[in-house]
C-alpha cells in the first residue's frame, strides 16, 4: 500500500487530527497512571523491606533466671552477640514514634541498620523527621525523653521520610526490669510483613485505577470512528484488502499509542516526586521509591503499543468494512440475562466465604478467595451493566411520556452495550468508592473519642504502671503525684488501684479512694472510703462509681496513674515526657497515652491506613471516568449529527436535544449506580467479615463517602454538560442534506 | 431528418433576417448552416417566402446595389416583422412528439438575435408541465388502460422536458458556438 | 386573496456563493407547488428560507401573517412544530424508533399524552396501509414504506404547510407514484399547502403549478401569485 494513500487515509482531515491527538493524550494518561501505580506497589514493598529491622524480636527476658546464658543486670552477661531490645510506641502530638531501647556492651558485634554504632546509655539515634520535631518543640515536651543525640538514622533504614524512629541506649539493669524486653541477636534477617492485606489493597487499587484507564483508551480510539470507517471504505473501494485496512488501522494506532506511551513515561517521571507526597500507611514516599525503572517503562510501553494495535486491527476487521462502507448501522446483539451470571457468581463466592468463616469452617487462603470473589464481582458488574441498561432503556422507552424520553429510551434499548460503555468507568468508580468507604467505616468507629458528662476527659493521660514493679510500697506513687503536680498544665494526678488476685466484687474493677473519685468530677460518688468503676471508663464508657468491698487502698496494688491536664498539647507532652524522664518507678516501661492515643492503637486497620491511597486512586479513577463519559458523549453526538439536526427540524428545541443526550447518559448511570452502591457496601462487609473472621462489620459511611458520590455525580453532570454545550455546532440544520 | 421538415421556414427566415439585413443568397446559406444540414433549402422557396413576407410588410427590400435579380436585393426586417418573430419565439408549442425541431429553431434564433433563450425554454417547460398536469389529473380514478395510455404520453413529454432542461443547461456553450462564423 | 406564504426580496449567500438573489413569491392556502430547477440553483435554500430553517441575509418571509424571518430560533422551532411538516429524500426516520414511535415524536413534542399519540399514529399508519409495519424499525422497512411513515410523521400534527425535498427521489417509478398519490390525497383532503422540491417532471405534474429556480432567481414565467 502506497505510503501517501495511508497518509491520506489516516490523517485525511482536521477531525482525524483531533482523533489522533485524543488517542495520544488518553494513552499518555493511562501509561502515566499505570507506571505510578506499579511504582507505588514496588515502593510499598521496598519500604517494608527497609523498615523490617524494627520488627526484630527474640526471647523474652525472664527475671531472676540464673541458668547458663541468663541475662543479668551486668551488661557483660549479654556477650558480644546479643543485645537487649525493648520496643515501645511513644507519641507526640498524636504522631506515633517507634522507640527502641537497646542495651549492649560497647564491644557488641550486633549492628542496627541505618546507624554506625549501637547507642550507649544516655545516647540515642533518631530519624531526620524526629530530629526536626525534637528541635521544633521545647526539650521538656519531647527531647528530654531520649537523652543525647548521637547520630541520625539513615534513610536506607526508614520506611518514609516521615518515619519517627528513635534507637535509645539504655542500661541493661533498667531493661531487664521491663516486661517487653527481648534478647535479639540480629536486626538484618528479619522477615517483614508481606501481608495478604497489602496485596489485596494493591490489587483492588490496580483494578480501580487501571480499569477506567483502559476504558478511556478504548473510548478515545473510538473517537470519530464513523468518519474513519468511511475513509477506510474508500480505500476498500480502490482495492485495499480487509487485511490491508486492518493493518493500516493497527499501524495508525500503534504509532499514536507509542507516542502516547512515551509521553506517559515522561509524565510519570515528572509526576513521581509529586506522587511521593501522598501519605500512605507510614507516611510519604521517598521520591526514589516511586522512580520508574527503565525495564518497567519499556515493558509497559511495549505492552500498551502491542495491545492497542492488535485491538485496533481486530476491531476494524470485525467491523467488516466493505467497499461500499457500512450502509446500515450494525444492530447490536441484545444482551441476555446470562450476563448477570458472573456478578451472581462473584457475590456467591464472597457470601459463601463469609458464611463459612462465620460458621467457623476452615477456609484455606481466605485473602486469595476474597480477592478472586471481589475481582469477579467487579468484572461481573461490568458484564451485567449492558443487560441492566437494556432493562432501564426498555422501561424508559415504554413508560416515558416525553419525546426526549422516548428517543433516549429507544436509543439505549437498541445500543445498550455502547451506552453502558460510556458510563461504565463511573459505575466502577462508584462501586470502588462504596467498597472502600464501607471498609473504612470500621476504622472510623470511635476513632475520635469525645468528651462528655461522666466521661474521662480526652486530655487525661493514662499511665499504666509496670506490673513487675513491687507492689508492696505505694510510697513512690505519692512522691510521683507530688512531682507531677508541679508541672505546668497538669491539673491533678489520681492513682488507680486493682486487686492483684482473688475474687469478689472488686476483681477486674478499677479502685480508688473516694476523695480521688470526687476530684475526678465524673459523677456522683457513693459514701465509702474506697469506690470502684468499670475498666471501660478508660476507653470512653461513662464512669459509674459504686462502693467497693475494699476499705483501704493501701491493701491494693497501684496500677494506673491518671494525669489530668488543662488540655493543651504542650501540657500533655510535658507530662508524658516527665513520666519517662524522671524514671519514676513503674512508669518508664511504657509511654503514657490519652484515650485518643489508645483508641488509635486499637483501631489501626488496613482500610484506615490505606484510606488516603484509596481515595486518591478513586479520585483519579473518577476523574478519568468523567473524562471518558464526556468524550464518549461528544463522540456519539458527532456520529449522530444528522439525527440531531433532524430533530431540530421537527421543531425540537436545543433544550430538548440536551435532555435526550443527558437522559442517554443519566439513565444507565442511575440504574446501575444504585446497584453498584448497594453492592459496594455489601462487598465491603463481606470482605471485612471474611478477612477479620467476623471481627468487624461495616458501619455507616462517613462524609467523605457522600462527598465522593456527590463529586462523581457532579463530574458526570459536568461531562455531559461539556458535551452538550457543543450541541449548537452539531445540530446545524444544514447537516440534514449535506451528510 | 425530421427537423427540417417541420421547421416553420418563413418564421425562421424572418428570425434570421432580424439578426442583420441580408441578401437572399446569404440568407439561404445561413439557414442551411443551422437548420439544413441534411436537406438544404431550395433557392426558389427562399425567394417565394421573401416575396410573401415583403407583401405582408414584415420585411422590405433595400435599394438595389447592382441592379436586377432577386439575389441582388438586400432585405431588412420591419418593426412588424420583429414583433412577429418575438411573438413566435415566446409562444409555446403544443407538446407533441415532433415538437423539438421548431423549438430548436426558436432557440437558435433567440440566441442569434440575442434575445432571452432561457425564457423561451421556460415558457415551453411551463406548457409541457401544464400538459403533464392535465394527463396526471386524467389518471386519477381512471381505469388501468387509460392510466397506461396517459403514462405513455407523460413519458414522451418528459423526454422533451429533459431535452429542454439539458439545452437550458448548455445555452452558454451553444451561444458561443453559433456566434462563430 | 392574500397568499399563505409570502416571500419578498429573499437573498442568501454562503461565503462567496449567492444561493438566492432576490426572490419574490406567493403561495396560496391549499396550493400544491413544485419547485424545480437545476442542481445548485438554490431550490433547497429557498425551501429552507420559507420554512424558517435558514434565515435569509435580506428579505422577508411570512406565513399566515406571521413574519417568520423576524422570529427567534425558539419561536421558529415552535412554528416548525405546529405549522410545518417536512419530508426528505431518505434517512429521516430515527433509526432506533419503531415506525409508530417515529410518528408520535412530533405529537409528544407538542405536549400530547403518549397514549393518545400512539393511537393517533396507529390511525395514520392504517390510513397509509402500513398497519403491519407499526412495530418495525426503519431499517426493516422498504424505501416506499419508510417514505410513507415519514409522510405520516410530517402530517400527524396537521400542519398548514408540508415541505418536501425530493420526497420520491430514492424510489423506483411505481413506488414513487404510490407514495406521491398517497401524499397528495392526504394533502388535498386536508387542504394542506404543499411545497415540494423535485427535479422529476412527472412528480411536478402532481402539483398545481411549478416554480422554476435558476441561479438563485425565479424563472421569468413564474411571476404570478404575488398579491
Amino acid at each position: 500500500m502506497n505510503a501517501s494513500v495511508v497518509r491520506l487515509a489516516v490523517i485525511g482531515s482536521r477531525a482525524s487530527w483531533g482523533r489522533l491527538l485524543g488517542i495520544t493524550a488518553g494513552v499518555a494518561v493511562g501509561v502515566t497512571l499505570a507506571l505510578l501505580l506499579g511504582a507505588a506497589y514496588q515502593g510499598l514493598s521496598a519500604r517494608d523491606a527497609r523498615s523490617s529491622w524494627m520488627s526484630a524480636s527474640g526471647e523474652y527476658v525472664v527475671g531472676g533466671d540464673t541458668g547458663p546464658g541468663a541475662v543479668t543486670a551486668d551488661t557483660a552477661s549479654l556477650g558480644n552477640d546479643r543485645v537487649l531490645l525493648a520496643p515501645t510506641t511513644d507519641r507526640h502530638e498524636g504522631a506515633r514514634i517507634v522507640r527502641l531501647d537497646v542495651a549492649a556492651p560497647v564491644t557488641s558485634n550486633v549492628t542496627i541498620p541505618g546507624i554506625t554504632d549501637l547507642p550507649q546509655p544516655g545516647e540515642y539515634y533518631a530519624s531526620p523527621a524526629l530530629i526536626d520535631r525534637i528541635e521544633r518543640v521545647p526539650s521538656g515536651e519531647l527531647g528530654d525523653r531520649f537523652g543525647t543525640l548521637a547520630g541520625t538514622i539513615s534513610d536506607s533504614a526508614l520506611a518514609s521520610p516521615d518515619s519517627l524512629v528513635a534507637v535509645v541506649g539504655t542500661k541493661t539493669s533498667d531493661l531487664i526490669e521491663r516486661p517487653v524486653t527481648q534478647t535479639v541477636t540480629s536486626f538484618t534477617d528479619v522477615s517483614y510483613r508481606a501481608s495478604t492485606n497489602y496485596q489485596t489493597v494493591a490489587i483492588v487499587g490496580a483494578i480501580a485505577v487501571l480499569f477506567p484507564v483502559l476504558l478511556l483508551v478504548s473510548i478515545v480510539t473510538g473517537l470519530g470512528a464513523a468518519a474513519r470507517r468511511e475513509r477506510f471504505a474508500t480505500l476498500r473501494l480502490i482495492g485495499a484488502t480487509p487485511r490491508t485496512v486492518a493493518a493500516i488501522a493497527a499501524a495508525e494506532t500503534a504509532a499514536t499509542s507509542l507516542l502516547g506511551a512515551l509521553l506517559g513515561v515522561l509524565l510519570a517521571a515528572l509526576l513521581g516526586p509529586v506522587a511521593a507526597l501522598v501519605s500512605v500507611d507510614d507516611g510519604k514516599f521517598f521520591p526514589a521509591d516511586l522512580a520508574v525503572t527503565s525495564l518497567t517503562a519499556a515493558t509497559i510501553v511495549a505492552v500498551t503499543v502491542a495491545a492497542s494495535a492488535i485491538t485496533a486491527g481486530w476491531r476494524i476487521r470485525r467491523a467488516g468494512i466493505g467497499p461500499l462502507g457500512q450502509t446500515k448501522q450494525r444492530p447490536e446483539k441484545t444482551p441476555s440475562w446470562l450476563r448477570l451470571l458472573p456478578l451472581v457468581g462473584g457475590l456467591g463466592i464472597l457470601i459463601t466465604t463469609t458464611v463459612a468463616v462465620l460458621a467457623g469452617l476452615p477456609v484455606p487462603r481466605v485473602g486469595t478467595v476474597v480477592i478472586i470473589g471481589f475481582t469477579i464481582t467487579t468484572v461481573g458488574l461490568l458484564v451485567a451493566g449492558p443487560y441492566l441498561t437494556l432493562l432501564a432503556g426498555r422501561i424508559m422507552a415504554r413508560r416515558s411520556m416525553s419525546a426526549a424520553g422516548v428517543i433516549a429510551g429507544n436509543r439505549i434499548r437498541r445500543t445498550p452495550v455502547a451506552t453502558f460503555r460510556s458510563v461504565s468507568g463511573l459505575v466502577v468508580a462508584v462501586f470502588m468508592v462504596s467498597v472502600f468507604a464501607g471498609a473504612a467505616t470500621t476504622a472510623d468507629q470511635g476513632v475520635a473519642p469525645g468528651d462528655g458528662p461522666g466521661l474521662l476527659p480526652v486530655s487525661s493521660l493514662i499511665q499504666y504502671l509496670d506490673p513487675m514493679f513491687a507492689a508492696a510500697n505505694p510510697a513512690p506513687t505519692e512522691a510521683v503525684q507530688a512531682r507531677l503536680a508541679v508541672i505546668t498544665g497538669v491539673t491533678g494526678v489520681t492513682t488507680i488501684f486493682t486487686m492483684q488476685s482473688g475474687d469478689g466484687p472488686d476483681a477486674n474493677r478499677l479502685l480508688m479512694s473516694a476523695d480521688a473519685a470526687h476530684d475526678l468530677n465524673l459523677g456522683p460518688v457513693p459514701s465509702a472510703t474506697v469506690v470502684s468503676i468499670d475498666s471501660d471508663a478508660l476507653s470512653g464508657a461513662p464512669a459509674v462509681f459504686t462502693a467497693a468491698k475494699a476499705t483501704d487502698v493501701a491493701e491494693l496494688t497501684p496500677s494506673i496513674l491518671l494525669i489530668g491536664t488543662d488540655g493543651s498539647t504542650a501540657a500533655i507532652e510535658r507530662a508524658r515526657t516527665a513520666l519517662q524522664v524522671d524514671a519514676i518507678a513503674g512508669t518508664g516501661w511504657m509511654p503514657a497515652g490519652t484515650r485518643t492515643d489508645l483508641a488509635d492503637d486499637r483501631l489501626q486497620s488496613m482500610a484506615a491506613s490505606f484510606a488516603n491511597l484509596a481515595y486518591l486512586g478513586i479520585g483519579v479513577a473518577t476523574l478519568i471516568a468523567g473524562l471518558s463519559l464526556a468524550i464518549a458523549t461528544i463522540s456519539a453526538m458527532i456520529d449522530r449529527r444528522r439525527m440531531l439536526a433532524l430533530l431540530r427540524l421537527l421543531g425540537m428545541n436545543l433544550a430538548g436535544l440536551r435532555r435526550i443526550i443527558t437522559l442517554e447518559a443519566a439513565a444507565p448511570l442511575l440504574s446501575v449506580m444504585a446497584i453498584s452502591i448497594g453492592l459496594g457496601l455489601l462487598v465491603a462487609d463481606l470482605i471485612l467479615v471474611g478477612l477479620t473472621d467476623g471481627g468487624r462489620s461495616v458501619g455507616w459511611p462517613d462524609a467523605r463517602y457522600i462527598g465522593a458520590l456527590l463529586a462523581s455525580a457532579v463530574l458526570a453532570l459536568a461531562a455531559v454538560a461539556v458535551a452538550v454545550s457543543r450541541l449548537g455546532q452539531n445540530s446545524d440544520l444544514a447537516a440534514i442534506r449535506y451528510e | 431528418m425530421c427537423i427540417v421538415a417541420v421547421v416553420d421556414n418563413s418564421l425562421t427566415l424572418l428570425g434570421l433576417l432580424s439578426v442583420e439585413p441580408s441578401y437572399g443568397y446569404d440568407l439561404k446559406h445561413t439557414y442551411d448552416r443551422f437548420f439544413g444540414v441534411r436537406k438544404p433549402l431550395a433557392f426558389g422557396q427562399v425567394y417565394a417566402t421573401l416575396a410573401r413576407m415583403t407583401r405582408d410588410g414584415q420585411i422590405l427590400a433595400l435599394a438595389d446595389e447592382a441592379g436586377g435579380g432577386p439575389d441582388r436585393k438586400k432585405y431588412e426586417v420591419t418593426e412588424l416583422g420583429r414583433n412577429r418573430v418575438s411573438q413566435w419565439m415566446f409562444t409555446p408549442d403544443i407538446p407533441s412528439e415532433t415538437l423539438q425541431s421548431n423549438l430548436f429553431a426558436k432557440t437558435i434564433i433567440a440566441l442569434l438575435v440575442n434575445d432571452n433563450a432561457d425564457r423561451l425554454l421556460d415558457v415551453q417547460r411551463t406548457e409541457h408541465l401544464a400538459r403533464m398536469r392535465e394527463l396526471t389529473r386524467e389518471k386519477q380514478g381512471a381505469d388501468l388502460m387509460r392510466v397506461l395510455l396517459c403514462d405513455h404520453a407523460l413519458f414522451h413529454i418528459e423526454a422533451d422536458l429533459r431535452w429542454i432542461d439539458l439545452t437550458g443547461a448548455r445555452l452558454t456553450q451553444l451561444r458561443n458556438e453559433i456566434r462563430q462564423p | 386573496m392574500t397568499a399563505l406564504i409570502q416571500a419578498r426580496g429573499l437573498r442568501k449567500s454562503f461565503g462567496s456563493t449567492d444561493a438566492l438573489r432576490g426572490i419574490d413569491l406567493g403561495i396560496q392556502q391549499g396550493e400544491v407547488v413544485a419547485v424545480m430547477g437545476p442542481s445548485g440553483s438554490g431550490k433547497s435554500t429557498l425551501l429552507h428560507c420559507l420554512a424558517g430553517v435558514v434565515l435569509p441575509d435580506s428579505g422577508t418571509v411570512s406565513v399566515g401573517g406571521t413574519v417568520v424571518t423576524a422570529l427567534s430560533e425558539a419561536h421558529r422551532s415552535k412554528l416548525r412544530l405546529t405549522q410545518f411538516g417536512f419530508v426528505f429524500q431518505f434517512g429521516q426516520l430515527l433509526p432506533d424508533l419503531t415506525a409508530v414511535d417515529n410518528i408520535t415524536i412530533p405529537l409528544l413534542l407538542a405536549g400530547m399524552k403518549r397514549r393518545q399519540a400512539l393511537t393517533a399514529a396507529h390511525g395514520w399508519l392504517d390510513r397509509l396501509g402500513l398497519a403491519a409495519a407499526a412495530d418495525q424499525l426503519p431499517g426493516e422497512l422498504s424505501g416506499g414504506e419508510a417514505q410513507r411513515v415519514a409522510i405520516a410523521r410530517a402530517l400527524v400534527t396537521r400542519p398548514s404547510v408540508l415541505f418536501a425535498d425530493e420526497p420520491t427521489g430514492s424510489l423506483d417509478s411505481l413506488a414513487a407514484e404510490n407514495v406521491l398519490v398517497a401524499m397528495l390525497e392526504l394533502v388535498r383532503g386536508s387542504g394542506t399547502t404543499l411545497v415540494m422540491i423535485t427535479h422529476d417532471p412527472r412528480t411536478a405534474a402532481y402539483a398545481d403549478r411549478e416554480i422554476i429556480v435558476r441561479d438563485g432567481q425565479l424563472a421569468a414565467t413564474d411571476r404570478v401569485g404575488i398579491a
